[in-house]
């Protein structure tokens, strides 16, 4: 090997902890890139696949019972592809703790044969479908979290109070089902007969699902044959409940998904560009440390191009070790992630892939983007003279500014190791400037992600508002309010409780052609249960008869609607005059659009005084071991006399429901926000340990003059706290921007508007522990080092 | 002790071998060099004129600061003059870019420095061969064979494969010097080689430079040992960045550098054709005079009126010592010789007395000498008689 290539080797392989740092450095990026974009390309690869092999339905519409023949009607209409009918009774699913699970049981003349919604196996591997017997039930894969086997027999609650045993036939994948740990209700699929024996119609559907021929991605085409759909039926004599779609054409986790990746596709980039920063600093660094070798490599013959081609191979060679590791490493990252969100999500993943593109991109962030990071440094250094390179090396060279003189002044309280800190921090401005923009990066973004998830908090608290119960109980069917109640405030520490209707209904069009679906949502007038954040007008009163209180949801479908307004709002089939008093905002989807009116006035209209849905309650105690036990008793006081209840639910189990697809996001940020951190840290390690290296003479002078171990040590450690005290504040306020952006995009991405901003305390505080303890770690290894060279040592230093 | 068995052309560009030629092999001419600082211009060296020729063993001397190792930079091109001009082996070095100047010092010179310098991740004999991988010198099969050679040759062979690291100070000295003639340059620039080493290995190393010297090698090494320095066959000395005049501290060698360099200051360079009278005796004189090329005749005159030569001085001695300590009127004649023309500096006696008021050793020096030739030119004069 010619011998400058041989020294160029010995560099890379010689000083294993700074090659280490180096190729960690470009790694950083390498890997965020790559992971983000094997993640994207594979998720929505495999999500859509999977997704769209099931033949999903587009539109679901909840209509009173019709038989074959209605089905064969609505499969004629122009535009629809393909229309399944489904019936299906609502159980509970009893484990055999005595909890209850909701569960949806599907009755299907044979899993194989359904053509919308399409169930294929368990594992993708096999190609075929677990048969169905009498009594036999096939679970939703996503249900398998309760632990059951092929063979073993289950419990299930009818909504009579009866009980029917069925044995588990297997598990079946229902790709376009929200699964289980999302939506907190299992789903099963039985036979035709056997949903008979479980109070379900083996002979008429409750459902339609409804498979357009073309533009299954266009919310407006899916919607106006859903609509031809829905008019059909009606002519036909049936009754359209509910039309319900979402994110057409797509697995139901998609925008989710998308959020997730736009967010991270942004941090990773982020990365790069702080990588970039690092590559400059460690280059810088290398640089410095190869000076006097630079020096005496042109005094014996070396040219610029000839030390520029060695040290960009240098490069090129951290360059590629950081690409070898990264790019299997982000593939095989992004693969267990998405096969992690596979199980969550509810989809299939497809083969590993190494895809081109994210290879080619990578190949930039390893090669290019060092290259290019590292141009002027290696300029800089390689075009130094043999004079300049050769010339009193070793000791720190001279500012050329005196420190300002207020930073001077104010030093004089400060004992002699600290001042000495002090103006070590500012002595290399340019150095500081490219750590300090590292590790304020890396802050900005940390605090920002932290902002997020508080915002994310702060939101949920906004969606509490409406939700402020202990407990929430829904029943099958309407009860009197006296009767439940009484027998809910029977449980030891409850300690009230509020009935309250919710029924569908549609708001129709001024003209009277159209109308969009809603929910009636009606509290006691006099609720405490609610906190509404209004936007215009006013909340529902006591003694208001029939005033309603809309939310953005529906205004986003009727933008015309404002206070003051009179609408037509038709409730099983009857329609009826509503003032809008006022218009209130709750953040999320909601699906279908809520409006809040008296409980009062809505029972009278109804002819169902007195009669409530769901009640509220509230208990003495509000954390959720002193409210499990609770919910537990309450289910058995409800079995003991009959009631028949759709679920009881607790507020953390709802709050966990809610956030469980925001989670998805805010974990996948931490991630990255502690990559950043890391960035950082690398940095100001790089930065510290250039700083010691130069000041080894200096470090010998103190010494010599009688400087301890601790002394030395305090010096270098001072020094990197402070410049990650500096860091720190800066990135307070670059952070401002980047949370508005981040709430911004992500508030677009999932939940179709900008979130509110928030700036929490918590990554201000965790940010400034983050940082001192990056600080004390980046700089204990220098400052270990430094303690350690001996006078002798440190003066014969060349 | 050591030789350099083969070389690649090891003939010089523009000199005539061997230290007698008559071309100079590096020429300063009037070189400036001004470091900028805080507190404003720094002159390191101030209009510094100085040739060597080719097969020469220099020693640059001076004390901390006073630019010798900015001197040897400008011959190596490692610093550029401020203003002037300096040639190496027929080339401008203050006009070569830094590249063309890293190219041109690969395969012209060899530089040893203080602290050795070697690249600590390199094995010795891989040190050795980078000069010739930089320079493309040798055939790449041939550069280890070289590099070995080398290594032997300083009985360094059994180390090669080791890193610097692995061996003593003065090993690494050998191995730095090995380096400097891998492209087997005509000129060898040592900045303190010896600086860092003990006497004993210091002395082995200017062994070396002498061997090498004898060789054809042209070496000039910066040091502040004037001990070794005489070593060399000439000094430069150089004092708050100007050249003392060489013969004049050869002359006077007990004055102070500096005073050395006011003494420099004041001389007045006079030549004359070979032959030509430049004293008469009994004439009244006002110059002390130092021989700084050829060689000049002291001579009585005879009462017959033939002459008899009485002491041939060549350069660095002086005459007219005599005079100055009694009447000043001329004790003997002086001529130049018939074979070839004299150059003399000639200082007045009001400067020689400042001098000497400033060094009593050198008055003493002087004094003695003068009693001597007057005892001298006595006895030739009974003789005569």
């Amino acid at each position: 090997m010619i011998t400058r290539w041989k020294k160029v080797w010995t560099d890379f392989w010689g000083n294993k902890t700074r090659t280490f740092i180096m190729v960690l450095t470009i790694m950083a990026g390498v890997f965020a890139v790559g992971f983000n974009q094997n993640l994207g390309l594979m998720m929505n690869r495999d999500m859509d696949a999977d997704f769209l092999s099931a033949n999903p339905s587009e539109a679901t519409v909840y209509i009173s019972p019709i038989d074959d023949d209605m089905v064969g009607i609505a499969r004629n209409v122009e535009g629809v592809d393909e229309v399944e009918g489904r019936s299906d009774v609502a159980v509970q699913l009893v484990q055999p703790d005595g909890k209850k699970v909701p569960m949806q049981v599907d009755g299907l003349k044979s899993p194989d044969t359904v053509n919308v919604n399409i169930l294929k196996p368990n594992n993708p591997a096999d190609n075929y479908l677990p048969t169905l017997a009498d009594k036999e039930i096939l679970l939703d894969r996503t249900a398998s979290s309760f632990g059951y086997q092929p063979g073993d027999i289950i419990t299930v609650e009818l909504s009579g109070g009866k009980t029917r045993q069925l044995r588990v036939a297997g598990y079946v994948h229902d790709v376009t089902s929200i699964p289980y740990g999302m939506s907190g209700q299992a789903t099963g699929f039985v036979n035709l007969d056997t949903l008979e024996w479980l109070g379900g119609s083996s002979t008429h559907y409750s459902r339609l699902l409804i498979s357009v021929a073309e533009n299954p991605t266009d919310q407006g085409h899916v919607s106006d044959v859903t609509q031809a759909v829905a008019d059909r039926m009606e002519k036909g004599g049936a009754t359209i409940y509910f039309i319900l779609i979402f994110n057409p054409g797509h697995h139901f986790a998609w925008e989710t998904t998308q959020g997730v990746i736009v967010v991270l596709g942004v941090l990773s980039w982020l990365t790069v560009f702080l990588s970039g920063f690092l590559i400059i600093n460690t280059i810088v660094s290398l640089m410095t440390q190869h000076v006097k070798q630079i020096g005496i490599m042109k005094a014996i013959g070396g040219e610029t191009r000839q030390l520029m081609a060695m040290y960009i191979v240098l490069i090129l060679s951290f360059g590629s070790a950081a690409f070898l590791v990264s790019v299997p490493l982000a593939a095989l990252a992004a693969k267990t992630v998405l096969t992690g969100m596979g199980s969550y999500l509810n989809f299939d993943i497809g083969p590993f892939t190494i895809f081109p593109q994210t290879v080619i991109q990578q190949a930039i962030v390893a090669f290019i983007v060092p290259l290019v990071a590292a141009l002027v440094p290696m300029l800089n250094t390689v075009r130094i003279t043999v004079r300049e390179a050769l010339s009193d090396y070793g000791l720190g060279r001279e500012e050329k500014q005196k420190p300002a003189k207020t930073i001077v002044r104010g030093m004089g309280l400060m004992s002699r190791p600290v001042r000495i800190s002090m103006r070590n921090v500012f002595r290399r401005k340019g150095r500081l400037i490219l750590t300090l923009s590292t590790l304020i990066l890396g802050g900005a973004i940390f605090i920002a992600v932290m902002n997020l998830f508080d915002t994310f908090d702060k939101t949920m608290e906004d969606v509490e508002k409406y939700f402020l119960a202990d407990i929430n109980v829904s029943f099958n069917r309407a009860y009197r309010y006296d009767e439940v109640a009484a027998l809910t405030m029977s449980v030891p520490g409850v300690k009230s409780a509020e009935g309250w209707m919710i029924l569908n209904g549609e708001i129709v069009s001024a003209d009277g052609e159209t109308a969009n679906e809603l929910a009636l949502v009606a509290p006691p007038s006099d609720s405490n249960l609610i906190e509404p954040i209004m936007t215009d007008g006013r909340w529902v009163m006591p003694g208001d008869e029939n005033a309603v209180v809309v939310g953005n949801h529906l205004l986003s479908v009727r933008p015309d609607l404002k206070v003051g307004d009179w609408i037509t709002i038709r409730i099983n089939e009857k329609e009826s005059e509503w003032h809008i008093v006022g218009i209130y905002r709750i953040p999320g989807n909601v699906i279908p659009p809520l409006v809040y009116v008296n409980y009062e006035y809505l029972s009278q209209l109804v002819n169902a005084p007195g009669d409530v849905y769901s009640l509220r309650i509230i208990t003495d105690q509000h954390d959720q071991a002193s409210v499990e036990p609770i919910a537990k008793q309450l289910q058995e006081v409800y079995d003991a006399n009959g009631i028949q209840i759709g679920y009881v639910q607790m507020a953390s189990e709802w709050r966990a429901q809610q956030t469980s697809q925001t989670d998805v996001l805010v974990y996948f940020m931490l991630v990255m926000a502690i990559i950043t951190a890391i960035v950082g840290g690398l940095g100001l390690m790089g930065t510290m340990s250039i700083n010691t290296l130069e000041r080894t003479r200096e470090i010998g002078v103190m010494r010599a003059v009688g400087a301890s171990n601790m002394d030395i040590q305090m010096i270098v450690l001072v020094e990197g706290l402070t410049i990650g005290m500096i860091s720190w504040a800066i990135s307070l306020l670059i952070s401002i921007p980047i949370t508005y952006l981040l709430t911004y995009g992500v508030g677009v991405a999932i939940f179709k508007a900008p979130l509110g901003f928030t700036f929490g305390v918590d990554g201000i505080v965790t940010w400034l522990f983050g940082t001192l303890i990056i600080a004390a770690l980046a700089s204990a290894l220098p400052a270990r080092r430094a303690s350690r060279l001996t006078v002798r040592d440190t003066l014969a230093y060349e | 002790m050591w030789t350099i068995p083969f070389t690649r052309n090891g003939k010089f560009k523009n000199s005539v071998d061997g230290p007698n030629g008559d071309h100079s092999l590096i020429e300063l001419r009037n070189v400036v060099k001004n470091y900028k600082t805080a507190v404003g211009d720094f002159p390191a060296l101030k209009g510094v004129d100085l040739d060597m020729k080719a097969g020469e063993f220099v020693s640059v001397i001076g004390k901390s600061g006073s630019g010798k190792t900015t001197l040897i930079n400008m011959i190596a091109g490692i610093d550029r003059p401020t203003s002037g001009e300096v040639w190496v082996n027929g080339t401008a070095v203050h006009e070569l870019n830094e590249n063309q100047m890293a190219r041109w010092r690969g395969r012209n010179l060899g530089i040893v420095f203080q602290f050795f310098q070697l690249l600590p991740m390199l094995s010795l004999v891989e040190n050795i061969m980078l000069p010739m991988d930089f320079c493309k010198t040798f055939p790449h099969r041939e550069r280890e064979e070289r590099a070995l050679h080398l290594l032997d040759q300083m009985e360094l062979a059994d180390h090669a494969y080791k890193l610097p690291s692995a061996i003593s100070g003065g090993q690494q000295q050998r191995v730095a010097i090995a380096r400097a003639l891998a492209n087997d340059p005509p000129v060898i620039l040592a900045d303190e080689p010896t600086g860092n080493l003990d006497s004993k290995t210091a002395d082995t190393v200017f062994e070396l430079f002498g061997q090498l010297v004898s060789e054809g090698k042209t070496i000039i090494i910066v040091t502040h040992d004037s001990g070794l320095a005489k070593r060399a066959a000439r000094t430069a000395l150089i004092a708050d960045g100007e050249i003392v005049n060489e013969f004049v501290a050869r002359a006077l060698p007990t004055l102070t550098h500096n005073q050395l360099l006011k003494a420099t200051r004041q001389l007045e360079t006079i030549k004359y054709d070979a032959g030509a009278m430049i004293l008469h005796e009994g004439e009244s004189r006002q110059n002390f005079h130092i021989v700084t090329k050829g060689t000049v005749e002291v001579f009585l005159q005879r009462e017959n009126a033939s002459d008899v030569v009485v002491a041939q001085l060549g350069p660095g001695k002086y005459f007219g010592e005599m005079e100055y300590f009694h009447d000043q009127e001329n004790r003997a004649s002086i001529r130049a010789s018939e074979t070839t023309p004299v150059e003399v500096v000639a200082l007045d006696y009001d400067e020689l007395h400042a001098l000497l008021s400033e060094s009593e050793a050198t008055r003493e020096a002087l004094h003695e000498a003068a009693h001597k030739h007057e005892e001298e030119n006595i006895q030739h004069r009974g003789e005569e008689k």
